[in-house]
């Protein structure tokens, strides 16, 4: 699934990136590793602010295009307790 | 250790509180440049501490060390070849993993290293609890607990280093990335081991860079004699961990990092917090949203200005007085001559008017000091992100273009934080069409000369919203045809919401400041210096007339007819002799003045003029009554008088006009008179908007000067008047003026600048060129549309 088509708040998980090498490397540096659940904190047309690994970072479409995303299979959202690994905390 | 002298690099993230650990270790004791031959930022720092002398190094905050941005290459080059006696890595212990990705590359490098755990206050109040001994033992370095912004633990921190530093070794540290990989990496390191002389580099280190396909570390490894076999090796290398990870080798690498780090991570962190979003999250979802975002940011752009130009207008006035009052000083005790001239009118008043800005200047810069500190600044170029990306340009760009109302210098060195040089460039650009406060006092000089009080406010406005509407249409025009290409990748981090500490805002507002006091002492003063040699000299002139003679025709005229008219029907051969005349020319004249200073600044219709005109009236009328016949003399005398000296006043007025016309100052304005007569400005603008080109508030001055008006700056009503009494404005003509101030040519301190973050002389050439243009076409349409409807 691609970034564009996720809901605000959902929580998602990275499955793959795409995307010229240097797109790669950018997203591998901030932390956009295959099986990083992510959150959608909100978006404008060009760009969404995303919280991975506890910072909250914003990508333009450039860049946030080349996430591929799945669905978290987690019940209770980002509020309950399946993803809170070491992911999850930050300021 | 026999060298007192210490070298700290301190690295961290970007937010991970490396600055605030700089400022509270190093204090005032600061130097802010440049890197060798690249526009990233170096902050140098010294500190004293048990007997040596720390130099400390703040890297650029970074999240790796792959070397694919400019701050990635500079802090990991610095580290690589100036080799600072110890690194300092700040973790925010808030968010430990991304941190630890960084200090892993770092310990990779194998210098001696010390951890700062910083902010670990803030993290376990938030549950995140974290055993330090354990993340000692793990990396092999010490830990030491900080809390920047409270100056806590900052001595125990530069104790461990100084004790690493002193202990000077070389630690090895390796993270298993399993056997696939740990195979290739010893299978290069073999083969560099042969070069080893020839490296400066950790081998194990360069083995893994070549594995990631590093551009630098594959150039370097270029130039080895055995340069083939290992690029023959390396490219195998990667071909059979690209088929083992079914990924690229570098990002396999990277995920093997991060798992180690992962696994790090449990093994430290004792407690841990529930969920995913923080307060800073569930706040900056009300913030950032799309029907509150903006809203609430106008509101604090309101309230910003609103600050800066109500608050900053009463220091204004106190230092207004205080620079009038060193002028009047100077003026009574020094010898009249050349150098009182100077001083008084050349460099007090130069200098005096552009100082008056700095309580605006330092107002304006705590309010972009606070935005920035408590994170919000960040949010404020998300939500304009949409918006400066319909003229080509980020959301990113919005703050420098914000910095822009304050002074286009440190606006221009903010737009450093854009990576992609086309942005920037772009950026630069259109800077200086953001209305500086420095032209802030052209402004308020001419409207309160030539507009009245309720449409100021208006006028003001709008001379501000075309310098916007023209940074939007320019940027647009640069972007597609100077600048044309893809979007970039772009990256921004959303810190988490902070309250700023004093020491850091005053350390912002206290830079920026200096910047503009710099400017003050050196360009301006320089500049006043020129302008009043240049109006002053050549000082020899020949005159169309002979006003001297005329002034000594008309005072022995005056003395004629006083002799006749007032002294002969009283038989006395001068006023002085008659002690009763005199006394009551002397009581007449008191009356006068006093009325003159009690009505001054009143309104022409005002009840208190109205009042006080009677109170005069009475009390000459009483005058009168006690001794008609002498009165009706002293008045005659004080209408000779008035009239004489009017009539010198004119003749003054007349020879310093020239004067002032064959100056140098003169002949130049003359001399491109020509060139901006279509735009409505005579030579004396002329002379002033070439002195501008220095400083835009140079232009007050220079005005007060050509108008012999003494010290000047943009509250002086006696320029504003001249001003006024000089036919050759209008209202027109002063709007189309402010038009040109706005726009026209960049200082010659933002040229500097500009210079010196573009790398060329192209770009500051082609900034003054393109709005100098840009100028002339606005202020000509202006005025001759203006003038063709009437105005």
């Amino acid at each position: 699934m691609q970034m564009q088509s996720v809901d605000q708040g959902q929580l998602m998980i990275v499955t793959a990136l795409g995307g010229s090498r240097e797109v790669r490397t950018r997203l591998t540096d901030l932390g956009f590793t295959p099986g990083t659940p992510i959150c959608i904190i909100n978006r404008s047309q060009d760009s969404v602010i995303i919280k991975v690994r506890g910072s909250r970072i914003m990508l333009n479409n450039v860049l946030a295009s080349a996430i591929r995303v799945e669905q978290g299979q987690d019940e209770g959202g980002f509020y309950s307790g399946k993803y809170q690994s070491q992911y999850c905390f930050g300021r | 250790m026999a060298n007192t002298k210490v070298s700290i690099a301190l690295a961290g993230n970007p937010n991970s509180g490396k600055t605030t650990i700089f400022n509270s270790v190093t204090g005032a004791r600061q130097h802010v440049g440049n890197y060798p031959g690249v526009t990233v930022e170096k902050r140098e720092g010294f500190r004293q501490y048990q007997n040596k002398e720390l130099l400390i190094v703040d890297l650029p905050g970074t999240y790796s060390l792959t070397a694919h941005s400019l701050d990635e290459l500079v802090a990991r080059n610095f580290i690589i070849q100036d080799k600072p006696d110890v690194i300092v890595d700040i973790l925010d212990a808030g968010n430990l993993e991304r941190n630890l990705y960084l200090a892993v590359q770092l310990l990779e490098l194998e210098r001696p290293m010390v951890i700062a755990l910083n902010m670990a206050d803030v993290a376990e109040s938030m549950g995140t609890k974290i055993n330090e001994q354990v993340l000692a033992q793990k990396l092999g370095a010490p830990v030491v607990r900080t809390v920047g912004n409270r100056h806590n633990g900052i001595d125990e921190l530069l104790a461990a280093a100084v004790k690493v530093a002193e202990e000077n070794q070389t630690k090895s540290f390796a993270i298993n990335y399993g056997d696939a990989v740990e195979n290739k990496i010893a299978e290069i390191s073999s083969l560099l081991a042969e070069e080893r002389h020839n490296l400066r580099f950790p081998l194990r280190w360069m083995a893994i860079k070549l594995l990631e396909n590093d551009p630098e570390i594959r150039d370097i490894v270029k130039e080895l004699p055995g340069s083939a076999q290992i690029a023959r090796v390396v490219a195998a290398a990667r071909e059979s961990l690209q088929a083992v990870f079914e990924t690229d080798p570098e990002l396999a690498i990277a995920n093997l990092r991060y798992q180690f780090v992962g696994g790090l991570c449990q093994e430290v962190i004792v407690a841990k917090r529930e969920g995913m979003l923080t307060t800073s999250d569930k706040v900056d979802r009300i913030l950032t949203n799309r029907m509150l975002g903006l809203p609430v940011f106008l509101g604090l752009m309101w309230l910003l200005f609103n600050m800066v130009f109500t608050i900053g207008a009463y220091p204004q006035d106190w230092l207004e007085q205080g620079v009038a009052a060193i002028g009047n000083f100077a003026g009574l005790y020094m010898p009249e001559g050349d150098l009182k001239s100077l001083v008084v009118d050349g460099i007090i008043g130069g200098v005096g008017g552009v100082l008056v800005f700095l309580p605006n200047i330092l107002l304006l810069f705590l309010g972009i000091a606070l935005l920035e500190d408590t994170g919000y600044m960040a949010r404020a170029a998300f939500i304009m992100d949409k918006i400066m990306h319909s003229v080509g340009l980020h959301g990113k760009s919005f703050i420098p273009l914000l910095l822009g109302f304050g002074c286009s210098v440190p606006a221009i060195m903010g737009t450093r934080s854009l990576e992609n040089p086309r942005d920037r460039l772009v950026t630069i650009l259109v800077t200086p069409l953001m209305s500086c406060s420095a032209r802030l006092p052209v402004y308020t000089l001419l409207i309160a000369a030539f507009f009245s009080e309720s449409m100021a406010g208006t006028v003001l406005f709008s001379i501000y919203v075309l310098g916007v509407v023209l940074a939007v249409v320019m940027a647009r025009i640069f972007r597609s045809a100077l600048f044309k290409g893809e979007p970039e990748p772009f990256v921004m981090e959303l810190p988490p919401y902070r309250v700023p500490t004093l020491q850091s805002i005053f350390m912002h507002m206290w830079e920026r400041s200096v910047l503009y006091l710099k400017k003050a002492g050196t360009i301006i003063l320089a500049v006043s210096i020129l302008i009043w040699f240049m109006v002053n000299y050549p000082s020899d002139v020949n005159y169309s007339k002979d006003y001297q003679e005329l002034i000594a025709q008309a005072e022995a005229g005056f003395s004629q007819q006083v002799e006749e008219e007032v002294a002969k029907p009283l038989n006395i051969a001068a006023v002085e002799e008659n002690e009763e005349l005199a006394a009551l020319i002397a009581d007449m004249t008191e009356v006068d003045e006093k009325f003159d200073e009690q009505s001054e600044g009143l309104e022409e219709d005002s009840p208190e003029l109205a009042a006080l005109t009677t109170a005069k009236e009475i009390k000459l009328q009483e005058m009168e009554a006690a001794n008609t016949e002498l009165y009706s003399l002293a008045a005659r005398y004080l209408e000779l008088k008035g009239e004489n000296e009017e009539q010198v006043e004119t003749f003054e007025k007349a020879e310093a006009g020239e004067k002032l016309a064959q100056s140098y100052a003169g002949q130049l304005g003359k001399f491109i008179e020509p060139a901006i007569r279509p735009l409505g400005f005579d030579w004396r603008s002329g002379i002033g908007l070439i002195a501008a080109f220095t400083a835009k508030e140079v232009l007050v001055s220079t005005m007060g000067t050509i108008y012999n008006v003494g010290e000047a700056d943009e509250g002086s009503v006696a320029l504003q008047q001249a001003l006024l009494n000089d036919g050759s404005f209008t209202p027109l003509i002063a709007y189309s003026l402010m038009v040109f101030v706005l726009i026209y040519s960049p200082c010659l301190a933002a040229l500097a600048v500009i210079k010196r973050e573009s790398n060329s002389w192209k770009w500051p050439i082609f900034a003054t060129v393109y709005t100098t243009v840009l100028a002339w076409i606005m202020s000509f349409l202006v005025y001759q549309i203006g003038s063709f409807m009437g105005y």
